[in-house]
């Protein structure tokens, strides 16, 4: 075995030249296809995370009814025995309780809809981290009867902490509801959409305005990391009554999963006309470096060699050749992508605004998962044992006199 | 003793429409301790032969039989594997391989046969010394000269210990002084160490040290002399 | 002779050559049908974009599109909008008041945006009308006002036709207002995020819930006749009515603008990486010419050709290499954008893009010039990839090169 390797990289070394140029396409096709696959999933990861941390959380339970229609009329009652129980689950962080809804929202003469969150403040942050995220003023404790808005938001209605903020809405079973509430605090939201429209208030002051005391719209569940959420919905699942019902983040986020999803196939087919593109080449390079040594194939052979084992020897010629681009493309896409996981490229001007108007930040993020690495290790590995069995059926088919007379 | 038997060997090469008949029924035997030339202009049929002999070609009708085993019956595998144990070859030019030095090139062969490396390096190194060139153990072939390189590849060739040694127009590339440095060594080594060598050559000099001359014509063997 | 030397030299290892012409064929294939389904992607959500969302250009009272207060209107909107009505560069122009409304139904509360429209001028501006798939455009003149909303919305709110809505509003003296409106129709485009969002009344019934004076308007859209110079009209209206702000949909829509004006370049950077790629392949393969030939070069210098019509040889076996692969892919490719121009590549994996405006049916779309760019692109990248092998071609002396076994 250790001959053939041995065999293998010398044979590599013959022609320097050629080798360097097809590992360095390899080297190419690797670094490009981690760099796109990083600011690819980077940018999921963006936008996923704004979305499950600073709003829905990983999991959350409603009523059977609320998802399909999320009204007030089909919210939860406070049910502490059912909450301990999730509590107590081994995957499970936190569990805190929230009723959402809608209000029209007004500061002198400028409205606007709002979308209102009644949260349990302590717990919330530390989902969501609020408190990090206030640019003035200071957060509500649980018996808070203020409201922190959005900095968006404030800028439209131009009102300022220490204002008094009218809102009008629909509460619990029709009743109309109108409150006023002082501004505690400002805060600044990662995702635009929800920097233009949205209050925070305490649970309790929430359940007032809306004549829902003692009801919740939803209880947000937050989990280790994406890999528990699985494991603790199975869990969960087992411990609700009929009436209620648990979601993952996926679940609740259908249409940003599915333009993910179309996003990530259009990257994957271009990473495949790369690496088809790529794989030819090294394909037109093997075939030279067999055709050139058809001869000693067959002196080889003569000599007493099987052609099993001329075959093995070849085929950790194109598997080194293949390791030795793959690997230099990692050495070099790995820095450069763990420096800009760690220092996301600003964007700005147009590209930036428009992005705003896709609810993104305008950030290039980069994703470190090992999978991206992998898949462009595992790609380059297969298309080259792929090369390699084309080649070794053309050794299979060499006639020994034939190739010593070439 | 018989080393090899050829009994009524045919060949016909199927080229599009017309049968060429390359061999036409060759009755041959070789003892051991040979120095064997096979000669004949080019398309005599005397590379085909040779081939033959070889295990490298299987013959359309006949039989060849190398110390009693019918080769033209064995796989393919088999046959690759006899020929590693059996026979060693000296080919024209570009004998070896590339990347190996001397010193490797002839271990190879060894390493092939699965045999023990404290052994294999002993031999290469002993057969390298018997061939004049233990003093370029590490160079590869690219480094040595045509007569060194088909020294090298005459050390390979016997260090499987075959039965006999094929060598197909060994000198063809070489010029005189190496020719006869070549022959010389190979007719010391036939007589030392009793090795058969069977070479085919279209060269005077050569055929002059042959002790027997096979000459092929037309797919048949015109004359067989032994001095 | 030497550009057939070259040629005939391409089809001396038929083998080595097939598989270099198919990856560049391959290559260019994908490079030219992605760009076309890109472009395709991104001109219909342009040609959308201003059909349906936002026209040619817009009026506003200057800092209305910062700061979208109810109380920055435009007075005297009637006779400004019959003016350039007028004009012959213009297919229409309409007046609308915008509100952020609050809707609550049975089903739920929702925020929306509801624009106030004169349903005859609007609809020679937008193309709303043609997209009503249930019930009307506002044209019933009932006692009860109605309102034209989103098909995604009713999905949201399981709204019902004819079915009556309050709609809350703060009027323009920070009042609260409001008001039921009956469920006339429903539309829907390509944007499931704009019809979540947007829901369309009379303007007249918008004006007076909002507490607004007679004939002014927050916003007056425009639509030109095709191939009319936007940037031009836009000068002309600027001038005209100094006190206002005139916007292009360029201005007003930035990553409609940035988006389908950036989607070439992106695609131009997509076929610039297959290139390199392809770089690598033919740089190989040359150099394999050049090295197999070294004896055949040699003599041909030594018979006396120069070492810069070497050069040129090497160069044209590449560059006619290149483009025989090349032009056979962009044909390919261009064809198959043909065959889709029409009828259209639906993709269900595409449907999550629809909340963003841009539709799952893909009508492919390539201008001719920018497959002929990309055929210079492919001689750049036939004569880039022999630069090296040739510079080593001609390095060789006469003499060697003839001695080489």
């Amino acid at each position: 075995m250790n001959t053939y390797i041995k065999l293998a990289w010398r044979n590599l070394w013959r022609n320097k030249r050629r080798t360097i140029i097809t590992s360095s396409s390899i080297v190419f096709s690797v670094f490009f296809a981690c760099m796109m696959r990083s600011m690819q999933e980077g940018s999921y990861d963006s936008m996923i995370g704004n979305l499950v941390k600073f709003y829905s959380g990983y999991l959350q339970v409603q009523d059977t009814a609320y998802w399909e229609e999320k009204t007030l009329e089909n919210s939860l009652e406070y049910d502490s025995a059912l909450i301990a129980q999730i509590a107590g689950i081994e995957d499970v962080l936190l569990i805190t309780p929230r009723l959402e809804s809608f209000a029209l929202s007004a500061y002198k003469e400028n409205s606007k809809p709002v979308f209102v969150i009644g949260i349990e403040p302590e717990k919330e942050d530390r989902i969501i981290k609020l408190s990090q995220k206030i640019v003035k003023g200071n957060f509500i404790s649980a018996l808070d009867d203020g409201v922190l808005v959005a900095e968006g938001l404030a800028r439209f209605l131009k009102i300022d902490t220490g204002d008094t903020l009218v809102m009008i809405s629909q509460g619990y079973h029709g009743v109309s509801s109108a409150g006023k509430f002082a501004v505690r605090a400002v805060f600044k939201h990662p995702a635009p959409d929800f920097n233009n429209n949205m209050v925070f208030l305490s649970l309790a002051a929430a359940q007032n305005f809306y004549s829902a005391q003692g009801r919740y719209t939803s209880e947000v569940i937050m989990v280790e990391d994406h890999f528990d959420v699985k494991p603790a919905k199975k869990v969960i699942a087992g411990l609700l009554p009929p009436n209620k019902t648990v979601m993952t983040w996926n679940e609740m986020h259908p249409e940003l999963m599915s333009m993910v999803e179309g996003d990530r196939a259009g990257g994957f087919i271009m990473l495949w006309v790369l690496y088809g593109v790529i794989g030819f080449g090294i394909f037109g390079t093997v075939l030279m470096m067999v055709n050139e040594r058809r001869r000693e194939f067959g002196v080889i052979n003569a000599i007493g060699m099987q052609k099993v084992s001329i075959n093995l020897m070849l085929f950790f010629e194109i598997i080194l050749l293949a390791f030795l681009g793959a690997l230099g493309g990692l050495v070099l896409t790995t820095p450069a992508i763990w420096y800009f996981y760690l220092h996301p490229i600003p964007l700005t001007g147009d590209i930036a605004e428009a992005m705003a108007q896709y609810g993104m930040e305008p950030y290039m993020f980069f994703s470190i998962r090992p999978v991206i690495f992998i898949i462009q290790a595992a790609t380059i590995f297969g298309i080259s044992t792929g090369i390699a069995l084309i080649m070794m059926i053309s050794v299979a088919r060499l006639k020994i006199i034939k190739a010593l007379r070439s | 003793m018989n080393i090899l038997e050829t009994k009524n060997l045919h060949k016909i090469y199927d080229e599009k429409t017309v049968p060429v008949h390359a061999i036409n029924g060759i009755n041959l035997t070789i003892k051991k301790g040979e120095f064997t030339a096979i000669v004949g202009p080019s398309g005599s049929g005397k590379t085909t032969l040779l081939n033959m002999i070889g295990g490298l070609d299987k013959p359309t009708e006949g039989e060849i039989i190398i110390e009693g085993i019918k080769i033209h019956e064995l796989s393919p595998h088999k046959l690759t594997d006899f020929r590693l144990r059996n026979i060693g070859f000296v080919f024209q030019a570009y004998n070896l391989i590339p990347v190996l030095t001397a010193e490797e090139n002839v271990e190879f062969i060894m390493n092939l046969q699965g045999q023990h490396k404290a052994i294999r390096e002993k031999r290469t190194i002993e057969l390298l010394e018997a061939v004049g060139l233990g003093d370029r153990l590490h160079s590869r072939p690219g480094k040595l000269s045509g007569g060194q390189q088909q020294r090298v590849a005459v050390a390979r060739a016997i260090a499987s210990k075959p039965k006999f040694v094929l060598a197909d127009e060994p000198t063809a590339n070489l010029d005189s002084k190496s020719t006869e440095n070549l022959l010389d060594m190979m007719e010391k080594l036939n007589r030392e160490e009793e090795i058969t060598f069977i070479f085919s050559t279209h060269d005077a000099r050569v055929m002059k040290k042959a002790r027997r001359v096979i000459t092929v014509d037309d797919g048949i063997i015109v004359s067989d002399e032994t001095k | 002779m030497i550009w057939s030397i070259a040629w005939r030299n391409i089809w001396r290892n038929k083998l080595r050559s097939l598989i270099m012409l198919s990856a560049i064929a391959i290559g260019l294939f994908a490079g030219v049908f992605s760009t076309g389904f890109y472009k395709g992607m991104a001109d219909t959500r342009l040609k959308t974009g201003i059909k349906t969302e936002v026209s040619h250009i817009q009026i506003h009272l200057p800092g209305y599109t910062v700061n979208s207060e109810p109380g920055r209107y435009m007075e005297n909107t009637g006779s400004i909008v019959e003016k350039i009505s007028r004009l012959k560069e213009a297919e229409g122009a309409s007046r609308r008041i915008l509100a952020e409304c609050f809707f609550k139904t049975a089903h739920g509360t929702r925020g929306i945006r509801i624009i106030g429209i004169e349903p005859d001028r609007e609809s020679k501006v937008t193309d709303i009308f043609e997209r009503v798939k249930e019930g009307n455009y506002l044209d019933d003149d009932s006692r009860i006002p109605r309102i034209l909303v989103g098909d995604k919305l009713r999905e949201k709110l399981k709204l019902k036709l004819n079915s009556k809505v309050p709609v809350d509003i703060v009027d323009i003296n920070g009042n609260f207002s409001s008001r039921l409106y009956k469920i006339g129709g429903f539309y829907s485009t390509n944007n499931t995020g704009y019809d979540e969002m947007t829901a369309f009344v009379k303007y007249e019934e918008l004006r007076s819930q909002l507490d607004l004076p007679e004939d002014v308007a927050h916003e007056i859209a425009i639509y030109l006749k095709p191939d009319t110079d936007v940037e031009n009209v836009r000068q002309k209206l600027a001038g005209e009515f100094s006190g206002l702000e005139v916007k292009s949909w360029r201005e007003i829509n930035k990553d409609l603008a940035y988006l389908t004006e950036s989607m070439d370049q992106y695609m131009l950077i997509f076929v610039w990486i297959i290139l390199l790629a392809l770089c690598f392949g033919i740089i190989n393969t040359m150099l394999m010419v050049v090295l197999e030939r070294t004896k055949e070069l040699g003599m041909l210098m030594a018979i006396g050709m120069h070492k810069s019509r070497v050069f040129i040889m090497i160069i044209l076996e590449s560059v006619f290499l290149s483009l025989t692969g090349g032009l056979f892919g962009i044909a390919i490719g261009y064809g198959v954008i043909k065959i889709f121009e029409k009828r259209p590549i639906v993709l269900e994996m595409m449907r999550g893009f629809e909340q963003y405006g841009y539709s799952a049916e893909v009508y492919t779309s390539l201008p001719l010039y920018m497959a002929f760019n990309i055929a210079g692109l492919v001689v750049v990248l036939g004569v880039v990839s022999a630069i090296y092998p040739a510079l080593k071609a001609i390095r060789l002396s006469p003499v060697d090169a003839i001695r080489t076994e």
